[in-house]
């Protein structure tokens, strides 16, 4: 297995299950074998666990980045800044991007893109808005044309291996 | 010092934070307070009208550290409360994974939480310059932890086998057995973990508290037994409402708790090795004697410490547990689902921070009607506002404003308070 495709989020809380959907809508209309959807939940530090071994990550996650529900934006870890502002007094509060650079200081490097989904509504209560699983649908479709292309210039080992 | 303003703010924009704040005018303690936007129970209420088979799946989704740990709490609860048995290969297999979750979190926090303050490092994102190989260590112990969820539950985070009844998927016997050797390979970090921390000078502040965990005859106790406290003694676990009181105070949505005795208590890995020290293993016992630690031990700040012990603990048995379940062979099984009956069940379970409660009410179909979760959190907070009420008095005479705030926050990062984990939006600006 080369490329993983890692959704991110709580289902548990509306629009903030985006990442795990777009996981989900890729397994049911099938990879191929050299690349695998996982939903990864509310994953912390366990995510560079689920990142090694892969060449290419596509990290799926809700995010506010002041765009309108359903915005799909495309970008790699360098290309955006963390608004987070952290205690830090407690394992639970997560910035994936700094934790990505923690991981790629330490060798868990695969090249990581990320698929931001903007949020509409964040509340208790599962299912997507109407915009934002039309955007989990554009993502899901983004990133089968970005295998395709990996397929094609055969970055990854072929099918099979 | 007569004057003393801390306020250590903590702001996310969707919910949840932990604001440190003391305020100390004319050598007098007006206020001290650890503000947490407990997770909104909504969890509760999602469960009700569901079917008793889904509680595991929606309540391991609170939490991505203690995922493990809610899915078991909420699977006894949920067995409990239909009558369901499960096999003693269901009750290996459980406690092999719980172990696993406790490890991981265990090595999380002692490595990327609490020892950048001892390694003189803002945090772990400034430790990796100078101490790469205490991280990278960290990175192995975690990613062994992280790799035996996977083997046992189907998935790294999140267990997907795990369902009332038992497991839907047994684990490869190959694989859990390379996980018993690798466990064995990871010995040496181990050691000089121990050996790491036994060098770390944790601060010395002591107050007589009380201890409650879990107590099992048989073991050193993550999976069952009774509720046990260092004053009140043992108690059902079905009995836990009388211990667990829980109260509204005015400055936290997050209720507080307090014992039967009218005091606030401890969870967590210092509770369980004050509570149950002689059930560890000899090799823990001696590394807790190696970083100081002698029970009764009553410093909040050796939880940290104790957390090591744990670790010890758990990868010298590990092996051998895993062993035992594969002499006596792996069988399929079908779990059997079905409620036998309608009831109430209470599902406690140590996870890493504490004991965690789910009760359920479940109709004869199997429909929840009712849902309780007490999170260690929530537990812990009375007692960690009851240290800081103790010790800033102290502290005030020993340290000034800089050293005070760091030791506060120190204090709070030793229990690791579970703050707003239920969501987990990037919010970024595009560069």
């Amino acid at each position: 297995m080369r490329v993983k495709i890692l959704g991110v989020g709580n289902v548990l809380l509306g629009d903030e299950g985006v990442g795990p959907r777009v996981a989900a809508l890729l397994a049911e209309r099938g990879l191929p074998p050299w690349a695998e959807a996982v939903d990864c939940g509310v994953g912390g530090w366990a995510l560079l666990d689920v990142m090694r071994g892969a060449q290419a990550v596509y990290l799926v996650d809700a995010a506010d980045f002041g765009g309108r529900p359903g915005e799909v934006r495309r970008f790699e870890p360098s290309d955006a800044v963390s608004r987070k502002t952290l205690a830090n007094l407690s394992l639970h509060e997560g910035d994936l991007l700094a934790i990505l650079r923690v991981g790629r200081e330490v060798g868990v490097a695969p090249k990581v893109v990320v698929y931001a989904v903007q949020v509409g509504r964040v509340a208790p209560g599962v299912g997507l808005t109407a915009p934002v699983e039309r955007g989990a649908q554009e993502a899901a479709r983004c990133i089968e044309e970005e295998l395709r292309g990996l397929a094609a210039s055969s970055v990854p080992s072929p099918p099979g291996v | 010092m007569h004057n003393l303003s801390v306020n250590v703010h903590h702001v996310t924009r969707v919910e949840g934070h932990g604001n440190i704040v003391v305020d100390v005018k004319g050598g007098t303690l007006k206020d001290v307070r650890l503000d947490i936007v407990e997770s909104p129970r909504f969890f509760e209420a999602m469960l009700r009208g569901r079917n008793y088979l889904e509680a595991p799946h929606i309540t391991c989704r609170i939490c991505g550290i203690c995922s493990v740990g809610h899915t078991c709490s909420s699977l006894k609860a949920a067995e409990a409360a239909g009558g369901v048995p499960v096999s003693r290969q269901t009750v290996a297999l459980r406690k092999i994974i719980l172990d696993a979750e406790i490890l991981q979190s265990h090595v999380l926090h002692v490595y990327l939480l609490a020892a950048p303050d001892f390694l003189g490092a803002g945090s772990v994102f400034d430790l990796v310059p100078d101490h790469k190989e205490v991280v990278l260590r960290a990175m192995r112990l975690k990613g062994f932890a992280n790799d035996l969820c996977a083997v046992v539950g189907g998935r790294h985070i999140h267990p997907l086998s795990m369902c009332v009844g038992g497991f839907t998927k047994i684990p490869e016997a190959a694989e859990l057995e390379h996980m018993a050797e690798h466990a064995v390979e990871l010995w040496p970090d181990v050691e000089a973990t121990v050996e790491l921390f036994g060098t770390l000078k944790v601060p010395a502040y002591e107050r007589e508290m009380e201890f409650v965990s879990l107590k099992d005859p048989e073991e050193y106790a993550f999976y069952g037994g009774d509720l046990f406290s260092s004053v009140g003694g043992p108690m059902p676990v079905d009995d836990y409402r009388r211990r667990v009181n829980e109260y509204v105070v005015p400055h936290s949505t997050a209720k507080h708790t307090r014992s039967e005795s009218g005091n606030p208590y401890m969870v967590g890995a210092l509770a369980r090795v004050n509570n149950n020290f002689d059930q560890l293993v000899p090799e823990a016992k001696e590394a807790a004697a190696a970083m100081g630690l002698a029970v009764p031990c009553h410093n909040p700040y050796m939880n940290n410490i104790a957390q090591v012990v744990e670790i010890v603990h758990i990868l010298k048995r590990l092996p051998e547990r895993i062993e035992g379940l594969l002499r006596e062979g792996l069988r399929e099984e079908v779990p059997d689902q079905r409620p036998r009956r309608a009831g109430r069940g209470v599902g406690a379970t140590e996870v890493p921070r504490g004991v965690l409660f789910h009760e359920y009410e479940i109709e004869k179909s199997g429909r929840i009607k009712a849902a309780n979760c007490i999170i260690p959190t929530g537990q812990n907070l009375a007692n960690i506002e009851a240290d800081m009420r103790a010790f800033v008095p102290r502290m005030l005479g020993e340290h000034d404003q800089d050293e005070i705030t760091l030791l506060l926050e120190m204090l709070v990062r030793a229990y690791d308070p579970c703050i707003s984990c239920s969501t987990h939006l990037l919010e970024v600006e595009f560069v």
